[in-house]
C-alpha cells in the first residue's frame, strides 16, 4: 500500500500501541497473576511459583471441559471439512439458482447474530427430540464453521485452470483418478488451513455452545457456571495456557495460509 | 468459448439425446450436499420464526399462530427501552471499534514483508481464544479490587476506587469494545490490502498530497471493508449475552440477556424467539443500509 | 502427405447452440486417416468449438461425430482414443515432467518398469530427455509446450487435437514448432487436428486447410488450393494480401472466360473441371499481389492496365508497390516484387504498365 511519512507512521503506531495495550493488557495482567499473588493492595514479589498451574492440572472440572471443548473442536472440524468441501465441488460443478440460493443458507450462520443461530438449533433439536449433549454442541459448530472450510476449498477449485480437468480426462482418467492425482494435492494446504482456522473458531464459539449445550461441560459452560461461584486462582493459569495455544496455532496457521499477497 | 466454463456434464460429453444422463454417484452427493444445510441450517431456522408466533399458557407452549409475543414486545414497559438502550450500545461499540480498528488496518496495509505479517498476527491471535477467557481477564481489571483500580490509586490519579468502570452498561461497552476490536480490523485490512499500488502511485504523480490521496481514493476503496467491520461488530454486539451476563450487574441489562432468560427461568420460548425475530430484522435492516453506503463509486 | 483417403473422424450436420447463440451451423468435416488438418479462422468462427466437440469436451447440439464410421457422440472425453494438447497447455503443476507425462499410461494401469520407459522415449522424441525430473513451473514456455505435447504422443491416441498450441510462443519459437510439428506428424503418422488463427501458421503446416467464418465451413482444401482457389471473397482475403476487383462475367472461349470490369477487360483461365459461370453474373476478379508483373512485360501476359506508382514500401524480403489506375484513379492495387539491394528500378509519382497472365487470376462470388 503508501508509503507513509515518518510522522504519520508514529502517531498510527501510537493508536496500534494502544489498541494492542487493550487487547493483551488484561491477558498480560492475569498471566502476571497466575506467577505472584496479592496480598492486600501490594503484590508479593517473593511470591512467584507455579502453585496455580498446579492447581490447573488438578482441576479435574477444567481439565474436563477442556478435553471436551477440544472433541468438539475436533469433530466439528473433521464434519465441515468433509461437507464443506462436497459442498465446493458440487458449487463449483455448473451454474444454477438453487446452487445460490444453497450458498446462501451455508452463509447464513456467519451472517446472523450467533444468538439467533444458537436459539433456532436449540428450538430444532427440542421440536426434534434430539436431547442436548456434546453431540448437539458439535452439530451447532460445523454449522457455523462450515461456510469458513467452504469458502477456503472454493477458493483453491476456483483457481485451477480448468483445462487441468479436462486434460486429465482427456489422458482417460475417470473421475474419481482426477479428484485423486490432480485436485486433491492443489487441495490439501487449502483443507489444512481451512482445518486450524476452523479449529480456532471453534475453540473461541461461546454463545451458540452456550445455548445447545447439555450436561457434559464444555469450557465455556464451565466457565460460566463459574462465575456465579466465583474464580479460582487457577483460571489466570488457563489464560496463560489457551494464549500460548493460540499464540502456538496461529504460527502454525501462518505457514499454511497464503497471505493476500506474496511477501514483498 | 464462452467464459466462465466450470467442468460440468457437457465437458464430460455426455450424451444429450437420451442414455444415461444421470450418474448415480452424482445423484448421491448432490442430495447429501443439499440434505445438511437444509436441515442443520434452513429447517431451524423456519421452526424458530414459527416459534414467535405461539405463546405460553400456564407453562405450556400453545402452537397457535398469534401475534401476542411481538405486541408484547412493542406494548410492555419492560422491552422496548432496553432493546432501544442495547441498539445504541452496539452502536457505540461498533464506532469505538472502527474509530481505533481503522488506523491498526491502515498501519498494517502500510508495511512491508515479514513485518506486516508479524504484526498482522499479533492483532489476530486474540481472535484465537476462547471468548469467555477473554472476558474474565477484562473483568478482573476493571473491578473495585480490580487492576485498573490498584494502579490509579497507585498512581495517585484517583483516591477511592473507581466503581462506575464495573457492573454496569459502561463495563459492557468497554468490553465488548475490546473483545470485538480484531473482527473489526481484519475486513478493514482487507480492503486496504487491495487497493493497487499503481494507483496510489498515479495519485501523487498527478500532484495530490497525501491528503487528499487518502480522502479522494484510500477512504473511498476501503469503505466497503470498514462497512463491513463496522456491521459486524455491531452485529455481534447486538446479540451478545455473555459480556453483559459477567461484567453488567444489575444496571448493565441489554436485550441479548432478556432474550436468554426467555429460555431459561423466564420459559417462554416463543415469547424469546420473537424478540429475536425482532433482533435478527434490525440487524439486517442494519446490514443493507450499511451495505448501501458503501456502495456507490465503489469499483467491485 | 502419406494421408491415405481413408475417413478416420467425421463431423455429420452438426450444429451448436449457447441460449439463442449459434456458435457451428451445419458443419460436415471429415478428417482423413494420417493428415495434419488445420482448421483456421478468427475469434468466434467455432474452430475451437470444434477441436473440442471431436474431442469430447463439448457435446454437439445436433449432429453426429464418428469415429470410424461408428458413432462416438456419447461417448465420454475419457474413452476417446484422442488426445488433446491444450492452449495452457495443462500440465499438472504439482508433478514432474514425467510423471505428467506417464499420466496417461498411469491411469490406464501400465506397469511402472514399461511407463518409464516410454516416459523416456516419447521425451526424447521432443528432444526434452534431460528433464524428466523438472517441474511445469521450471520450465519455459516452449519447454512446457513440447512436454504437453509429449504427453499427447505418448498414449499413441488415433488423432491428437491441438488447441492453438502455439500461440504463447515468440515469433522465431513459432517458426521452428511450426517445421518441428510438421516432422514430428509424418514421422509418427498420427492424424492431427490443429486449430489456428494465423494463416500463414495454417498454410505452413497442413495437409488440408478448413477455413471457417461465423461458425460455418467455408472452405476445406490444401494450402495451394485455398490461397491461389480460393471459394469466396473472405478466403480470398483471409489468407495473405490479395487484390479484388468487381465485375461482370463476359462471353469466354474455350477454357477461358472473360471478365468485364471498370479497369477494362480481362481473361481468366478456368479450374480443371470447373465450368464456366453464366454470363452477366457479377464476379470478383482475385490477383495476388505477387502474381502481377510490373514493367517490361512480356508479349504472352494479356491482361494488362496502365497504373500510376503511389507509394513503395520495402518490407524486408518484398516490396510493397502501391500503384492507382490511370483510366479510374479511384481504384488502386498491390502489387508484391522481391526487394532488391540497389532498390528497384521506380519512381514514385511514375507511369507504367503492369499485367497478368490469364492463368494467374481467379474469380470468386462477390
Amino acid at each position: 500500500m503508501i508509503r507513509l511519512p515518518r510522522a504519520a507512521t508514529a502517531l498510527l503506531a501510537l493508536v496500534a500501541g494502544f489498541v494492542a495495550l487493550l487487547l493483551y493488557g488484561p491477558l498480560f495482567v492475569a498471566i502476571f497473576f497466575s506467577f505472584f499473588r496479592l496480598e492486600r493492595n501490594a503484590v508479593r514479589w517473593d511470591s512467584f511459583s507455579f502453585d496455580a498451574y498446579g492447581a490447573l492440572v488438578q482441576n479435574e472440572g477444567i481439565i474436563e471441559a477442556i478435553g471436551n471443548t477440544l472433541i468438539v473442536g475436533g469433530a466439528a472440524v473433521a464434519l465441515s471439512l468433509i461437507i464443506g468441501t462436497l459442498l465446493a465441488f458440487h458449487y463449483h460443478g455448473g451454474r444454477s439458482r438453487a446452487r445460490e440460493v444453497l450458498q446462501f443458507i451455508i452463509f447464513l450462520p456467519f451472517l446472523m447474530p450467533p444468538i439467533i443461530t444458537g436459539l433456532a438449533l436449540l428450538i430444532f433439536f427440542r421440536e426434534a427430540d434430539i436431547p442436548r449433549s456434546l453431540v448437539t454442541v458439535v452439530i451447532g459448530h460445523t454449522v457455523f464453521v462450515l461456510v469458513l472450510v467452504y469458502r477456503i476449498v472454493l477458493a483453491r477449485l476456483q483457481s485451477l485452470p480448468p483445462s487441468l480437468v479436462e486434460a486429465s480426462l482427456d489422458l482417460g482418467a475417470s473421475r474419481w483418478q482426477t479428484f485423486r492425482h490432480v485436485l486433491a494435492p492443489s487441495l490439501t494446504s487449502a483443507l489444512i488451513s481451512a482445518a486450524i482456522l476452523a479449529f480456532a473458531l471453534s475453540f473461541d464459539e461461546t454463545l451458540i455452545t452456550l445455548l445447545v449445550t447439555g450436561t457434559s461441560s464444555t469450557l465455556p459452560m464451565r466457565l460460566w457456571a463459574m462465575m456465579r461461584m466465583g474464580f479460582t486462582p487457577d483460571i489466570n493459569a488457563l489464560v496463560t495456557v489457551i494464549l500460548a495455544g493460540s499464540t502456538a496455532l496461529s504460527l502454525l496457521a501462518l505457514r499454511f495460509v497464503k497471505p493476500p499477497r506474496a511477501l514483498e | 468459448m464462452p467464459s466462465g466454463r466450470a467442468v460440468t456434464t457437457e465437458t464430460v460429453g455426455v450424451d444429450r439425446r437420451g442414455g444415461a444422463a444421470v450418474d448415480p454417484y452424482r445423484l448421491v452427493v448432490t442430495i447429501l450436499a443439499y440434505a445438511l444445510p437444509i436441515v442443520f441450517i434452513l429447517v431451524p431456522l423456519a421452526m424458530f420464526l414459527v416459534q414467535s408466533f405461539y405463546h405460553v399458557e400456564d407453562g405450556r407452549i400453545v402452537r397457535d399462530l398469534t401475534l401476542v409475543n411481538y405486541e408484547r414486545f412493542f406494548t410492555a414497559a419492560a422491552f422496548l427501552p432496553v432493546f432501544v438502550r442495547t441498539c445504541a450500545l452496539a452502536l457505540g461499540v461498533a464506532a469505538i471499534t472502527v474509530a481505533l480498528a481503522y488506523p491498526v488496518a491502515f498501519l498494517l496495509a502500510s508495511l512491508e514483508g515479514r513485518r506486516k505479517y508479524a504484526l498482522t498476527l499479533v492483532f489476530v491471535i486474540p481472535l484465537l481464544m476462547s471468548y469467555i477467557i477473554k472476558i474474565y481477564a477484562i473483568r478482573s481489571i476493571l473491578g473495585g479490587n480490580g487492576f485498573l483500580n490498584r494502579i490509579l490509586l497507585y498512581l495517585g490519579v484517583i483516591d477511592q476506587p473507581v466503581t462506575f468502570l464495573i457492573f454496569n452498561l459502561n463495563a459492557v461497552l468497554l468490553t465488548l469494545s475490546v473483545i470485538l476490536l480484531p473482527f473489526a480490523i481484519l475486513p478493514i485490512f482487507v480492503a486496504l490490502e487491495r487497493i493497487p499500488r499503481n494507483i496510489l502511485d498515479a495519485s501523487a504523480d498527478l500532484g495530490a498530497s497525501s491528503w487528499r490521496t487518502f480522502r479522494s481514493i484510500i477512504w473511498p476503496l476501503g469503505l466497503q471493508g470498514t462497512v463491513i467491520g463496522a456491521s459486524f461488530t455491531f452485529m455481534l454486539a447486538l446479540g451478545d449475552f455473555v459480556t453483559p451476563q459477567m461484567v453488567g450487574g444489575t444496571s448493565g441489562f441489554t436485550f441479548g440477556r432478556i432474550i436468554y432468560s426467555q429460555f431459561g427461568f423466564a420459559f417462554n420460548w416463543p415469547f424469546g424467539a420473537a424478540l429475536s425475530v425482532v433482533l435478527l430484522v434490525v440487524v439486517m435492516i442494519a446490514i443493507v443500509l450499511a451495505g448501501r453506503l458503501s456502495r456507490p463509486g465503489h469499483p467491485s | 502427405m502419406a494421408a491415405t483417403a481413408r475417413t478416420l473422424v467425421e463431423l455429420r450436420d452438426v450444429a451448436k447452440v449457447y441460449g439463442d447463440v449459434t456458435v457451428l451451423h451445419d458443419i460436415d468435416l471429415s478428417l482423413r486417416d494420417g493428415e495434419f488438418m488445420t482448421v483456421v479462422g478468427p475469434s468466434g468462427s467455432g474452430k475451437t468449438t470444434i477441436l473440442r466437440m471431436i474431442g469430447g469436451l463439448t457435446a454437439p447440439s445436433r449432429g453426429a461425430v464418428l469415429l470410424d464410421g461408428d458413432d462416438i457422440t456419447g461417448l465420454p472425453i475419457n474413452r476417446r482414443p484422442f488426445n488433446t494438447v491444450f492452449q495452457d497447455y495443462a500440465l499438472f503443476p504439482h508433478m514432474t515432467v514425467a510423471a505428467n507425462v506417464g499420466y496417461g499410461l498411469m491411469v490406464r494401469g501400465v506397469a511402472k518398469a514399461e511407463i518409464g520407459k516410454r516416459v523416456a522415449e516419447a521425451l526424447d522424441l521432443v528432444a526434452l530427455g534431460d528433464f524428466s525430473a523438472r517441474y511445469p513451473g521450471q520450465l519455459s514456455g516452449g519447454q512446457r509446450q513440447r512436454v504437453a505435447l509429449s504427453r499427447a504422443i505418448i498414449c499413441e491416441p488415433r488423432l491428437i487435437l491441438l488447441d492453438e498450441p502455439l500461440g504463447a510462443l515468440d515469433a522465431e519459437l513459432r517458426r521452428q514448432m511450426q517445421r518441428f510439428l510438421k516432422r514430428l506428424q509424418r514421422e509418427i503418422k498420427t492424424s492431427f487436428l490443429f486449430v489456428t488463427h494465423d494463416q500463414e501458421e495454417a498454410v505452413t503446416v497442413a495437409d488440408r486447410i478448413c477455413v471457417m467464418s461465423q461458425g460455418r465451413i467455408v472452405q476445406i482444401g490444401s494450402p495451394r488450393e485455398v490461397y491461389f482457389r480460393p471459394r469466396t471473397e473472405y478466403v480470398a482475403r483471409f489468407f495473405g494480401d490479395n487484390n479484388l476487383i468487381e465485375g461482370t462475367v463476359a462471353a469466354g472461349d474455350g477454357d477461358r472466360t472473360r471478365v468485364d470490369t471498370a479497369l477494362g477487360s480481362f481473361a481468366v483461365a478456368l479450374d480443371d473441371g470447373r465450368a464456366a459461370p453464366p454470363v452477366g453474373h457479377p464476379v470478383k476478379l482475385v490477383v495476388r499481389p505477387e502474381a502481377i508483373h510490373l514493367g517490361g512485360l512480356a508479349p504472352d501476359i494479356g491482361n494488362r492496365l496502365r497504373v500510376r506508382i503511389e507509394d513503395i514500401g520495402f518490407v524486408g524480403p518484398i516490396s510493397q508497390i502501391q500503384v492507382r489506375s490511370v483510366a479510374r484513379p479511384e481504384i488502386d492495387l498491390m502489387v508484391k516484387l522481391s526487394s532488391r539491394a540497389g532498390g528497384l528500378p521506380l519512381a514514385e509519382g511514375g507511369e507504367t504498365e503492369i499485367g497478368w497472365s490469364d492463368d494467374e487470376c481467379h474469380l470468386v462470388a462477390p
